[in-house]
């Protein structure tokens, strides 16, 4: 209990105290008051009583003019020592007899005569008493009482009620003390038992009640019942709590069950569509056989027949077999990719080729919409792709397919281009594939549905445009399987655009024929390894350089400005500097200074690539300390040849051979010395194995069978660098993939010519060191 | 007294009653200590003996009888005592008279011999010996000749002598308030 606040045992001692102080006093006061006032009128009524008496026996000598009797009589007050003085009036007010009490001064003035009454001073009860006889007054009795007496008793009484008082006073505190604990006692412990609760959030404790009634024990009873409310409350909301938790712990096993049983559902969802796309896949291939035979002998039978009307129902024949195998086709393919039976075959691939045979195969129906076909690839685009070709060409094939059928005028543009992204992987890139057309376009409600089985555009005629419907829901899973993404972009009557990104495409390392770069018709120079460091801060210079190089095993690192160029070069010791001149921060001239001004750094070259033409400016920069100044723009064979000087390089003298190739831009084929050692090698192979395969493959007829082959002879191609082989199976693959059945055969027919081609090749090769 | 006498009398009693009442109060003792009020103490003595004196059974039996106050007087300023009347004592009317016989006197319940003739007094006190008549005298030695009240004047006041004796032998009774008053004459045994 705080000490500055009065605690309840001292108020109650403190209220008691009063209460008794107050009542005693009041009792006291009436009891002091009510004994004056008694003897007051007992006095008045003695006197009184005693003046009438002492009336009536002076009558006689008040009649008969007796002063003597009369003052006799008043002797008689004697007997009242209080009585100090008293007189008689004769009827007219003059004084008749007078007495005095004994010891007193005679010269007392009797006071003037009133009618019977009496009055108080401090000192005397002064009391006049008129004497009748026969109802005539004929005197008046005058009695002074002296009050000392009654002051006496009054003393005494006052000390008695002080003693009273204080004895009460005593009495009052001890016996509050003790009674004070009935109230104080109960409401202390309700007190600390609140106290104790709320400290120790213990809501078991009840207070003790002590069989009490009264309103402490009602409140204490209260007291109870709110905590047992609260203690109750706690519990339920701990249960809740509890149950709460059970009850997530339940739901949760219900969730996981529920998971489970899904995972099982969905699993044997799966499975049944899977068994049903083996079902299709195998039933697919089981039609296909026979229509190859029907093709096949449709065919032979073209170049038996003479008839011309003969001649048009074997075309129908082929146009529906063709029509129907399509169909076949895509749905293997479809079920294949759902019973996750197709694997992606990943091989080093030229975007560039992949167009331009696409290109082939639709050249006559472009030339006869009279459309113009457009392709478009990225300088930066690498030329060798990890991809497999063979989907790839099936994405971009259906896709021009739709285009070409869907456009009667205007283009079409196949283009590639790289996406430039954060965080690119080393040697990958983000692929962007574009087919875009002037055709009928896509309503936008139809651009979502397009992608699904079955569905061609709404209003589109089957019987005008043909078709599966298969395709472009193949293109998509195609493109799902790269792990990219198509998407399009359509108006309607103008045009429609797809695009196919794909993410993080290896960059196939160059099997030693894409290594070097040709800086003349014949002369090729090959970089070693090396670092080089660009300082520029536009960071689309920086990318140009980079662009430059992008086929040679050449580490480029980039700052951008002459300080950070300074600070990595010290960081990584590049083996060559290539610094713009004017860059905020430091520029060039002063961090080549710097650089040259190192012990350690002044080694390493510099080479200034400046956008200032002038003569001497020239000079100036020279004087910097660089190695060597190139003036922008640059080409970029020019730079090649002026840096190369300063890395690691190899120069190679190339022979003029296979125009053609470099013409398309691709390397050229050039048959090392290991090549043309392993070359009788793959000649055997061609000719026995792969001989079986082919022969195969042309009495079935079996698109599998071909497609294999294909396969085979591009993969030998590669194995063994030779391009003509390589070729021989590209091309056969995507006479494959349209199923176009003449060519397929003419490609066919001429696998022995390319066994001999293969031949005279090694032939030259080996021959011509010995000639010279 | 001729009858014109008593009728002027009268009529000067009447005016004098007037002045009693009016004057009485207050003037009665003041005009005391003088010659010429001397009835008037003691007419108002004379009114008080009635007061105090008890007289036997048969005497004023009936309550309306009244009380008879007789006077015989030759001082004509004696008649002031004939305010006396239609005063009560002990609700008994007084009658004042001035007896002219012997027979009139036998009437009366007080005798007031206002006169210092001896002659007189002796017959009137012989009159009235052996009956209950209240003797009243003025004059030294009237007690010795068996009168019963009588006034005498000391240290000029008013006092009056009782002779017991003579008021046994005429059976009446003093109050003590008279006898406290009086001075008392016991003659014999």
């Amino acid at each position: 209990m705080p000490f500055f606040s009065p605690s309840i045992k001292q108020k109650l001692i403190w209220i008691i105290l009063f209460t008794t102080g107050i009542t005693l006093l009041l009792a006291s006061i009436a009891f002091v008051t009510k004994e004056i006032l008694t003897f007051r009128q007992n006095l008045v009524k003695d006197l009184s009583t005693l003046a009438q008496v002492v009336g009536m026996n002076s009558e006689g000598a008040l009649v008969f003019d007796d002063r003597f009797t009369a003052e006799r009589h008043l002797s008689a007050f004697r007997t009242r020592p209080g009585i100090v003085f008293a007189c008689i009036y004769k009827q007219n007010g003059t004084v008749f007899a007078t007495y005095s009490a004994a010891g007193r001064q005679k010269s007392i003035a009797p006071p003037k005569v009133q009618p019977t009454s009496h009055f108080f001073d401090p000192h005397f009860l002064h009391l006049f008493q008129q004497i009748f006889v026969d109802r005539e007054m004929i005197g008046t009795i005058y009695i002074r009482h002296d009050l000392g007496e009654m002051r006496t008793q009054l003393q005494q009484y006052l000390a008695i009620v002080g003693v009273i008082i204080l004895v009460g006073f005593f009495v009052a505190l001890i016996l509050s003390s003790f009674l004070q604990r009935i109230v104080s006692v109960p409401i202390l412990n309700l007190a600390q038992t609140a106290l104790t609760i709320s400290q120790e959030k213990d809501y078991s404790v009840r207070a003790e009640k002590h069989n009490r009634n009264d309103e402490i024990g009602v409140l204490i009873d209260g007291f109870n019942e709110m905590l047992k409310e609260i203690q109750s409350q706690e519990k339920e909301l701990k249960e809740h709590r509890e149950h709460l938790e059970d009850l997530v712990v339940k739901r949760t096993a219900a969730l996981r069950k529920t998971n489970t049983a899904l995972r099982d559902a969905k699993n044997a969802a799966e499975t049944a569509n899977r068994a049903k796309s083996e079902f299709l896949a195998n039933m697919s291939h089981e039609i296909r056989t026979p229509m190859n035979a029907v093709l096949g002998f449709t065919e032979i039978l073209y170049g038996m027949v003479t008839d011309e009307r003969q001649k048009n129902y074997l075309v129908s024949i082929r146009t529906s077999a063709k029509s129907l195998l399509t169909l076949i086709n895509d749905i293997l393919d479809l079920s294949k990719i759902e019973a996750r039976k197709m694997e992606l075959q990943y091989e080093s691939v030229n975007l560039r080729a992949v167009f331009e045979d696409i290109e082939q195969v639709f050249s006559m129906r472009i030339k006869e919409k009279g459309l113009k076909l457009i392709i478009d690839i990225a300088p930066d685009i690498p030329k060798k792709l990890l991809l497999d070709e063979v989907r790839l060409r099936q994405i971009i094939f259906n896709l021009v397919g739709n285009a070409v059928k869907f456009t009667e005028a205007g283009y079409i543009r196949i283009a590639a281009q790289k996406i430039q992204r954060p965080n690119q992987k080393e040697n990958s890139v983000d692929l962007m594939l574009t087919v875009e057309d002037t055709g009928i376009g896509i309503a936008q409600d139809s651009l979502e549905k397009i992608f699904e089985a079955f569905k061609q555009q709404d209003g589109q005629s089957t019987k005008r445009y043909g078709g599966t419907g298969l395709g472009l829901t193949i293109t998509k899973r195609l493109v799902e399987m790269m792990d990219g993404a198509i998407s399009v972009q359509s108006r309607i009557d103008k045009g429609s655009r797809f695009l196919v990104v794909l993410r993080d495409v290896s960059v196939a390392e160059d099997g030693g024929e894409g290594r070097g770069i040709m800086v003349s018709e014949d002369e090729k120079i090959e970089f070693e390894p090396a670092t080089v460091l660009i300082v520029d801060d536009i960071e689309t210079n920086r990318s140009l350089v980079k662009a430059y190089f992008q086929d040679t095993p050449l580490r480029f690192l980039e700052a951008d400005n002459g300080q950070e160029g300074i600070r990595k070069a010290r960081e990584h010791r590049p083996d060559l500097i290539i610094m713009d001149i004017r860059m905020p921060i430091m520029d060039g001239c002063d961090a080549t200074a710097l650089l040259r001004s190192d012990d350690i750094l002044r080694e390493i070259p510099v080479v200034a690539l400046t956008a200032s033409g002038m003569k001497g400016d020239h000079e100036r920069i020279m004087a910097c300390g660089f190695d060597e100044v190139l003036t922008k723009p640059i080409r970029r064979v020019d730079m090649i040849r002026h840096l190369a000087p300063f890395l690691p390089h190899r120069m190679e003298a190339i022979e003029p051979h296979m125009p053609e190739k470099a013409e398309k831009g691709e390397a050229p084929e050039v048959l090392s010395p290991e090549v043309l050692e392993r070359i009788p090698q793959l000649i055997q192979v061609l000719e026995t194995r792969c001989a079986k395969l082919w022969d195969r493959a042309r009495q079935t007829g079996f698109f599998d069978d071909i497609a294999e082959f294909g396969q085979l002879m591009k993969k030998l191609g590669h194995a063994y660098s030779v391009g003509p082989l390589r070729e021989f199976g590209n091309r056969l693959n995507t006479q494959v993939s349209t199923f176009d059945i003449e060519q397929i055969n003419k490609t066919l027919e001429a696998y022995p010519d390319l066994i001999q081609e293969i031949k005279s090749m090694h032939r030259e090769h080996t021959e011509a060191p010995i000639n010279g | 007294m001729t009858a014109l006498h008593t009728v002027r009398f009268q009529k000067s009693g009447r005016f004098l009653l007037l002045l009693m009442v009016v004057l009485l109060p207050a003037t009665d003792i003041q005009a005391q200590p003088t010659a010429g009020s001397e009835y008037q103490v003691k007419a108002a003595f004379i009114y008080h003996f009635a007061r105090f004196t008890q007289w036997p059974e048969g005497t004023l039996s009936e309550p309306d009888s009244p009380l008879v106050l007789c006077i015989i007087t030759s001082d004509p300023d004696a008649d002031v005592l004939l305010s006396l009347r239609d005063k009560t004592v002990r609700d008994h009317r007084l009658v004042v008279r001035k007896p002219e016989s012997a027979a009139e006197v036998s009437n009366c319940h007080l005798l007031y011999l206002a006169t210092d003739d001896m002659e007189v007094i002796r017959r009137g006190l012989a009159f009235a010996r052996g009956r209950p008549i209240l003797t009243v005298g003025e004059t030294s030695g009237f007690l010795q000749l068996g009168g019963i009240i009588n006034f005498f004047e000391r240290e000029q006041r008013l006092r009056f002598g009782v002779n017991l004796d003579a008021a046994e032998a005429a059976d009446l009774k003093f109050s003590s308030q008279l006898l406290m008053s009086a001075e008392i004459i016991q003659e014999g045994p």
